[in-house]
């Protein structure tokens, strides 16, 4: 090769190794605060999820025959707590929407009763499928009724939830998830009751 | 395999790369004059995308096991242009007949947005390696197919009697707009149920 | 051309959206709410200002033959770092404006300042040129989706990042919401482009008289 071709290929990877260093530093500084940011996210939800629990402990155990369904994916369990009491779980999961997955938190208290949901990340179209965060809609009686063993649909397939008006998408998606949110918490359930108590592992 | 013709079907009418995610506008817009050339276009836009899919699914790998995933952006958009490179030469080998009608729109495909665009999002679904190029073929299968009606209606409006401040970009994007809506109608569709999900 | 004249060419004149027509992708899919559309605008902003100086920076030293490659390590250099700085200062706007953000990188108007204008220009007049190019989808970016939140949803400036409601104009109920929706983009744009077009030819006669 010629002086000129060395040339090309120096100048390149000198470029490459540059913007190569200057993302790794930006990357330094921002990773942490994402980080938290999510961290921040994820508790914030938790909290609203299950109001009268005041400490989440993540279980370990992600039942393998829930994790991924019907584009559902049920992410992350939660025992919760108050002073030591047990008082339900929070199920985090993950439902495909209409632009994206909608991430929430759906809390079940000890009862096997639907607490609350919270929607932590989500990616619908802004005043459309977005709306789905609104507490008219995550608060009406269908989701408030709810509890394990019951199997919840928006109005158009027959069920009692009233969808985001023109986001039956989004909203199919948000039952989707409360309904394997209330399956995995059944299972939890019932595995505490035959074991005889909260902790089993 | 009804869980691959789910992700096709709904690359291709529901979530349309085109009218649905905005992705891939620009040559939509300017490769879409006469039907040939969309169709050209088309071929080697299903191409190069189902590889991208492939290759950036085994980089993400890497990235991911040397934990420098901020150098996603970046080392997927060289691979692209590389592997834009590497087709234009191998077509150009074996099938000189082939290149003839796709060489012209290759290098215009690094800048496509669909083509970095589907290799996000396979990362972002986490798709499996099979799951991530036939999300690549799909959704270049809605591109193609979009390109082609298109390129059928605008031949026909070259002739129609437009205003002059609606010539050219402008009707083209009313009428993209009216395909959309004829898209939109696919999303009611509850596809998992179609299927027998 | 003085450096106002450069800021203003890309703002006006040579406005990237309403008269090359470049970048629709990002322009028609971030546009449902103003918020969206101006953080956009901003991040866009940077990155054409930044690659645009690195660039003119190095004009003489990079080669011809690897001018293209060169370029878009630089762009997707800055893509990535805005695309950081936003996941940790805005996360709610940032996961709404979702895979736009890296795909700043394929934003032909980037490239397209790399080549016609950085790599001729020094780094000042190439600063401007970023910052007017910048400023010209911005505005663009916000004409759009004022048009489209406002008649669409009936709100303006949602901003959930800043715990901000928006300003309500009408019930939600009488939004129409085609406009938020994908065949809105495509028709609000169609629409506001024929606009300025008749405009400018009217004006454009005018002066001949």
């Amino acid at each position: 090769m010629g002086k000129y071709e060395w040339r090309l290929i120096v100048v390149l990877t000198v470029i490459c190794v540059l913007s190569g260093g200057v993302l790794g530093w930006v990357n330094s500084l921002t990773a942490p605060a994402i980080a938290e940011q999510e961290k921040l996210a994820k508790q914030r939800a938790l909290q609203e999820a299950l109001p009268m629990a005041t400490e989440f402990a993540a279980e370990p155990a992600i039942l393998p025959e829930l994790v991924s369904k019907d584009r559902t994916r049920v992410a992350e369990v939660y025992r919760a707590y108050s002073e030591d009491k047990p008082q339900g779980y929070v199920v985090i999961v993950e439902a495909r929407g209409y632009a994206g997955p909608i991430r929430m938190a759906v809390g079940v208290t000890a009862e096997g009763n639907l607490a609350a949901l919270a929607v932590i990340s989500q990616s619908e179209t802004p005043g459309l499928g977005a709306e789905i965060k609104n507490k008219s809609f995550l608060t009406q009686p269908a989701f408030r009724r709810a509890k394990v063993g019951t199997e919840l649909a928006v109005k158009k397939d027959r069920g009692e939830v009233d969808a985001v008006s023109s986001a039956t998408i989004s909203s199919r998606a948000v039952v989707r998830g409360v309904n394997a949110a209330l399956t995995a918490a059944q299972v939890l359930l019932e595995r505490d009751q035959t074991s005889g108590g909260d902790h089993i592992d | 395999m009804t869980e691959y013709l789910l992700i096709v079907l709904s690359a291709i009418f529901i979530n349309n790369f085109v009218v649905a995610r905005f992705l891939g506008i620009c040559p939509f817009l300017g490769v879409s004059k006469q039907v040939e050339t969309a169709t050209g276009m088309g071929m080697a836009v299903t191409f190069v995308m189902a590889l991208a899919s492939g290759i950036t699914y085994w980089l993400q790998k890497v990235l991911v096991m040397l934990n420098i995933e901020f150098l996603q952006t970046i080392t997927f958009i060289l691979v692209i242009a590389v592997l834009v490179q590497f087709v234009e030469m191998v077509i150009k080998k074996v099938s000189p007949v082939l290149y003839q009608a796709l060489g012209i729109y290759l290098p215009l495909i690094t800048t496509n947005c669909a083509v970095l665009g589907v290799t996000i999002l396979n990362v972002e679904e986490n798709y499996s390696f099979l799951q991530s190029v036939v999300n690549g073929i799909g959704g270049a299968l809605g591109f193609s197919l979009l390109l082609v009606l298109f390129a059928g209606i605008r031949e026909r409006l070259a002739f129609a009697p437009i205003p002059k401040a609606m010539q050219g970009i402008p009707i083209a994007l009313v009428t993209a707009g009216l395909i959309s809506i004829a898209f939109l109608g696919f999303s009611g569709f509850n596809l998992e149920a179609l299927l027998g999900f | 051309m003085t450096r106002w004249q450069i800021f203003k060419n890309g703002v006006f004149n040579e406005n990237p959206i309403f008269r090359l027509v470049l970048g629709m992708c990002s322009t028609l899919a971030v546009t449902t709410a103003v918020v969206n559309g101006i953080g956009m605008g901003i991040a866009t902003t940077f990155v054409l200002t930044g690659s645009n100086v690195i660039i003119a920076l190095l004009r003489n030293i990079i080669p011809k033959e690897i001018r293209i490659p060169a370029y878009v390590v630089v762009i997707a250099t800055f893509t990535t770092i805005v695309d950081k700085t936003m996941a940790a200062t805005m996360p709610d706007l940032h996961r709404v404006l979702g895979i736009f953000i890296p795909l700043i990188v394929v934003n032909c108007i980037v490239l397209a300042r790399a080549e016609a204008f950085a790599s001729k220009h020094s780094i000042v007049e190439s600063a401007f040129d970023g910052l007017g190019m910048g400023m010209g989808f911005t505005l663009a970016l916000t004409l759009l989706s004022l048009i489209r939140e406002l008649l669409g949803t009936g709100t303006l400036l949602k901003a959930s990042d800043f715990g901000f409601d928006g300003f309500s104009f009408f019930p939600d109920a009488l939004g129409v919401k085609l406009l938020v929706l994908p065949p809105g983009a495509f028709i609000t744009l169609g629409l506001l482009l024929a606009g300025i077009n008749w405009f400018v030819a009217r004006k454009g006669e005018k002066s001949h008289d």
